[in-house]
């Protein structure tokens, strides 16, 4: 019967949650959302920039490759998967 | 010496330098591991080195000791800059830091004499257990007072799920180590193996991946120089996150005699954790849609972009391993190990450092010592990492399928025997990375002053 402590412990968490999200309603938390967007933005450190702040970088096609490689391996892991299931 | 002197962003600077050198030593030992792993008696058999040790001395220094302390140093950074307001003590902060720095210490010495609870990621004794919640507890109880008097009432997304990681890692970390049994830190029979694995996803879950995601939602607006694309999305994300994150950590065994309901929980709710995750990767690249340019202009958004792509196929992966049919060919296989290394590394890892390097020149007040060999490092590890993914994931297809084929474990060995090769080759890199992260880091908070970054 070891799963009522584990269903305990989830339904306490679940109940930390709720607490917290009437909490949120309370204290307004979810009434300004367009403010909290800009909200990071204060920050005035110098930074660089681009010149061309649209224009796609080295970078970019790196990782663009990364996750080719990484859906080609998924892809190979389901095939694999599929022919055992099928031997 | 005074080593809690109270200065400002002191714990950040002590946290990020913290973190610079356990990766160091974290790396280094993951390279021990895997050069053992080519040639098991090169290194002479030395005990607190041998393997069944150095592993687990890897995980923890890379875990908590390189990742973690970035993201708890982030995290003393982010909070009273988003609250406007000073951190409730910093003495309190530099408690916590040198009892963090402590415990993994102590975590390094007992693990190497071999002193350990093994289970996966928990495998610290009970006394530094004990000294790790104390930590959680205070860096918690610092988070909640510096919350208490903020001058900004609304939260930004990043402080629902910093203060959400605290309280989440706490209980975590406290079950899942079985505190109330010293002797062991464990319970009985397979009740412990489910419980060792909601420890081990929610350590994942609710320390590594919420603190990466807040470093990430504060860093991607300031350095696309735009909002955020939507903060009720980010708030939904978090909210569902809790959801769908928190009782799913059973999916690491479906393999086991585990109740068939639970197990079906567990699948269901990890295919479920696409909505958190894809709430928050479509979020930020909806906010740096068009500013690609500006956010590898710096080096921080460089770290942090490449660690949500890396979120993104962690992601993928995730549910796709938790599918019972998909788990015969990959469980117990170096695919797996891939999949960690891409969690903690590739996402948590990269966004980690992509946090040390935004905050770094802002603690210090003047500009990185060296951007380049930050990109030096962020390209090595890049690379190392990309390497890790592909060798690890190749040997552990070859790994399962000729096991489901029949073969047995000693005629698949040699088979995989070039890429542990690569893998330890591959480790040259990250490690290398590494030393020179501790190098530059080092040089911005006490060398003169740097270029223009």
């Amino acid at each position: 019967m070891f799963y009522i402590g584990w269903i305990s412990l989830t339904a306490s968490g679940i109940l930390v949650g709720i607490l917290v999200f009437l909490w949120a309603l309370k204290t307004e938390q979810f009434s300004d959302q367009g403010r909290a967007r800009y909200l990071p933005l204060r920050d005035d450190f110098p930074m660089a920039q681009a010149q061309n702040p649209s224009k796609a970088t080295g970078e970019v096609y790196a990782l663009l490759f990364v996750i080719a490689i990484g859906l080609a391996a998924m892809a190979t892991t389901v095939i694999l998967t599929l022919m055992s299931l099928g031997g | 010496m005074n080593i809690l002197k109270d200065e400002p962003y002191g714990t950040t600077k002590g946290f990020l330098l913290s973190s610079a050198a356990w990766m160091v030593a974290g790396s280094l030992a993951g390279f021990i591991g895997a050069v053992e792993m080519v040639a098991p008696e090169l290194l002479g058999n030395i005990p607190w080195i041998a393997f069944g040790r150095i592993r687990q001395i890897h995980t923890n220094l890379v875990m908590f000791g390189f990742v973690g302390s970035a993201l708890v140093g982030a995290a003393h950074y982010l909070v009273p800059t988003l609250l406007r307001t000073p951190l409730h003590s910093e003495r309190i902060g530099k408690a916590s830091l040198w009892s963090w720095n402590l415990a993994i210490t102590a975590g390094v010495v007992t693990l190497s004499l071999g002193y350990t609870q093994n289970r996966e990621y928990a495998e610290l004794i009970w006394p530094i257990d004990i000294g790790v919640l104390i930590v959680l507890a205070l860096v918690f109880y610092n988070f909640l007072q510096t919350l208490r008097r903020r001058k900004e009432n609304l939260l930004y997304v990043s402080i629902w799920y910093i203060v959400g990681s605290f309280v989440f890692t706490f209980f975590t970390y406290f079950f899942g180590n079985a505190v109330w049994n010293p002797e062991t830190g464990s319970i009985i029979g397979i009740p412990d193996a489910v419980l060792a694995w909601f420890y081990g996803h929610n350590i994942i879950a609710f320390f590594f991946t919420t603190l990466a995601v807040a470093v990430a939602y504060y860093i991607i607006p300031i350095v696309a120089r735009t909002p955020l694309y939507s903060h009720t999305l980010s708030l939904i994300g978090f909210w569902t996150i809790l959801i769908m994150y928190s009782h799913i950590g059973t999916h690491h065994i479906i393999q086991a005699p585990v109740q068939t309901w639970l197990k079906v929980i567990a699948v269901t709710g990890s295919i479920g954790m696409l909505i958190p995750v894809l709430t928050v990767l479509v979020n930020l690249w909806l906010t740096m849609r068009g500013r690609l340019g500006n956010i590898h202009a710096d080096v921080a958004g460089k770290f942090v972009f490449a660690g949500s792509v890396w979120y993104l196929l962690t992601c993928l992966q995730g549910p796709l391993q938790s599918l019972p049919s998909v788990q015969r060919l990959t469980h117990f296989t170096n695919w797996v190990v891939g999949h960690a290394h891409m969690g903690i590394l590739g996402f948590a890892g990269m966004t980690a450092l992509g946090g040390v390097y935004f905050i770094l020149p802002r603690v210090t007040g003047r500009s990185l010592y060296s951007a380049r060999l930050a990109d030096i490092q962020y390209w090595l590890i890049l690379i190392g990492m990309t390497g890790f993914f592909v060798v690890l994931t190749t040997a552990g297809l070859i790994q399962g399928n000729g096991w489901l084929n029949g073969e047995v474990v000693y005629r698949i060995l040699p088979e995989i025997h070039l890429y542990m090769v690569l893998r330890a080759s591959l480790g040259i890199l990250i490690a290398g990375g590494a030393i020179i992260g501790l190098y530059n880091i080092f040089m911005s908070l006490y060398g003169p002053k740097g270029e223009t970054s």
